[in-house]
């Protein structure tokens, strides 16, 4: 971080907005100035005059004059962020937070688990496996969505993705809470795909975003099939201003989610009060 | 450390000389309460050193209620001389420069107004029935973290150099000359009867020697749930708390440039950690009631290494609901849920 002020965001053009689903956008953004992150590290965006929030990038890491952020429609910034047009103005600072450790997933098999608007991150994290494939043991990708229509990113995982695991050892399990006519994949709630996983647990660690409910049921499931606490990966959301561990509006016990997380193990938070608020 | 002793006549009369040079704030009696105000030649004789604490946290100096933070303030302002925080003002401003400068990430406004302020603290000589630093750990005055300190004596002061900015202040040595160490025995007799008040103040308290030590055990205490019930949610215990360091962003950017204005939140609000999805991590009182405790005698000193709380005592003085901290304190160490009320303290 060179800028001198820590709060003076980095101005971007809206370069485009993709309509994912009925609540959420893609939005993709060409930053001023040299900009860059890490797969799980995030981003302060400000819409002028409406405010600031937190969101983790979905694009891949490796693309750099472009980066795309997924927003689910939920209250005053992100309603402000639906409502941009190409050639809007927004800020951005960072990136903040640590990334995911892809140090720690080395030589294991990798499951991500992401319900509705939490694929988000996960598919930055996606790409920056996919980049160093040979240092995992294999990804299991499981996916779960409300319904057809509520998926993200669809086209890009049902005809790019799914055709990985011919030459990879990737695969994916997909699912709705409700399907519809012409839904070819699982139907049920997302911690159903992990019901007969073809993975060794005890070589294998688990990364988890999604909605506070479902995130808590995850690892409830994961903790059953015999996953560890610290190969819990979850990305903890919560209220923020700063980003810089200042503001103290985002502590999860004495954590901080801006600088110590936004990605903790269950382990490490596991006894701190409302985790899963 | 050097320290000199200075009439109480040539003090004023140095304060005076010194006026063209800096902007200076000191404490002014109104009420019984001491309150900082700018000095001038219009009120120099009326300024009060020595008594106790003012009611104004040093904190608003450096971290004020609402401050523009961008674009960053950059006009240099006069350097500024800061007179009258007790040792609990001075420990505060300690856990501030660890959250907004000690840091990866630096504050702009804090790191220029610290780098251009001198702090002169004195020792606290009348301390209140609400003060209760000797329980966390502190002394009515301090060993460090000052420029300068003064000690009160009846025909002048002491003053202890702490750092080279307190130096510089008195450069001219004409108005000073070095402390006695017969002199300097006095004063330690008269610190140690400060001292020896606050802990009488405090005895009826039982709390433990290591608050922040004892602190975590008790955190999952039922008790919790039961001893909020003063608690109005106002947010003044935060406000007027000299440690207290929590802000939101405000955005008032326009098409031509970012726009944001720093301002104090406070945990006890309902809408302090409410995403906008509505869930809130908190969102029962006594939930923020207990973090606000946590974070004071648990997070903070994880974080940072020292204490959240330096027994100034304002969130007793200042609680609508009249919240005595100490009792709540009691009642989580004892397992009680006893009322934590008071009658009246005495405000100043």
């Amino acid at each position: 971080m060179n800028q001198s002020n820590i709060y003076e965001p980095i101005r971007c053009t809206v370069d485009g907005v993709i309509e994912e689903s009925p609540a959420i956008k893609t939005i993709v953004l060409i930053p001023e100035k040299q900009f860059s992150f890490e797969a799980g590290q995030f981003i302060s965006m400000t819409v002028p005059d409406v405010g600031e929030a937190p969101f983790t990038p979905s694009s891949s890491p490796f693309k750099t004059e472009k980066i795309e952020v997924t927003v689910m429609k939920t209250g005053l910034v992100t309603g402000a962020i639906h409502a941009l047009k190409k050639g809007d103005v927004v800020g951005i600072r960072g990136p903040y937070g640590k990334p995911y450790p892809l140090e720690n997933f080395a030589g294991k098999e990798v499951l991500l688990v992401g319900g509705g608007v939490g694929l988000a991150p996960l598919r930055s994290l996606f790409f920056s496996l996919l980049h160093t494939i040979n240092a995992y043991e294999k990804i299991t990708f499981c996916c779960g969505a409300k319904t057809p229509a509520d998926y993200i990113y669809k086209n890009q995982i049902l005809d790019e993705w799914l055709r990985y695991s011919e030459k990879m050892p990737v695969s994916f399990r997909i699912t709705v809470d409700k399907k519809d006519e012409g839904w070819n994949f699982m139907e049920g709630l997302v911690t159903t795909t992990l019901d007969n996983l073809d993975i060794k647990i005890s070589n294998s660690v688990a990364v988890v975003c999604g909605p506070p409910v479902m995130m808590r049921f995850t690892t409830l499931k994961l903790l059953d099939l015999g996953y560890s606490d610290s190969d819990i990966y979850l990305s903890m959301e919560r209220k923020m201003y700063c980003a810089v561990g200042h503001c103290r509006h985002c502590l999860i016990g004495p954590y901080f989610v801006c600088k110590d997380g936004p990605v903790f193990t269950y382990n490490a938070i596991r006894n701190e009060p409302s985790v899963w608020a | 450390m050097n320290t000199y002793f200075i009439e109480k006549k040539r003090w004023f009369d140095f304060l005076e000389g010194n006026l063209d040079n800096y902007s200076i704030i000191a404490p002014f009696s109104y009420n019984d309460a001491l309150i900082y105000e700018p000095l001038s030649l219009m009120n120099l004789d009326r300024a009060v050193f020595g008594i106790v604490r003012p009611v104004q946290p040093l904190k608003s100096f450096f971290f004020p209620f609402k401050e523009r933070v961008v674009p960053e303030i950059l006009e240099q302002e006069k350097q500024t001389v800061i007179i009258g925080a007790a040792n609990c003002d001075l420990s505060a401003l300690r856990i501030l420069d660890s959250v907004f400068l000690n840091q990866e990430y630096k504050d702009p406004n804090y790191r220029a107004r610290r780098q251009n302020t001198t702090v002169v603290s004195i020792d606290c000589a009348n301390p209140l029935s609400v003060c209760f630093c000797d329980a966390v750990g502190l002394k009515p005055y301090p060993d460090d973290g000052f420029d300068l300190n003064l000690s009160i004596m009846e025909n002048g002061f002491f003053v202890d150099v702490g750092s080279k900015k307190g130096e510089n202040l008195i450069s001219n040595k004409d108005l000073f000359r070095p402390a006695k160490d017969i002199e300097i025995e006095e004063r330690n007799k008269i610190r140690s009867r400060v001292r020896s008040t606050i802990v009488s103040y405090n005895e009826s308290f039982h709390l433990p020697r290591n608050i922040s030590e004892e602190f975590p055990e008790n955190f999952a205490s039922k008790i919790w749930e039961k001893i909020w019930q003063r608690c109005v949610q106002c947010g003044g215990c935060t406000s007027i708390c000299p440690s207290c360091v929590c802000f939101f962003l405000e955005d008032t950017s326009n098409r031509e440039r970012f726009i944001k204005n720093k301002i104090y939140d406070s945990c006890l609000l309902p809408g302090y950690a409410r995403m906008a999805s509505g869930l809130s991590p908190r969102p029962l009182l006594w939930e923020r009631y207990r973090n606000r405790f946590a974070c004071k005698y648990s997070y903070i000193v994880s974080n940072y290494g020292r204490i959240g709380c330096t027994g100034c005592g304002r969130c007793i003085a200042g609680c609508p609901g009249k919240i005595d901290k100490r009792k709540v304190l009691r009642n989580i160490f004892l397992q009680k849920d006893e009322d934590v009320g008071y009658e009246s303290v005495k405000y100043l």
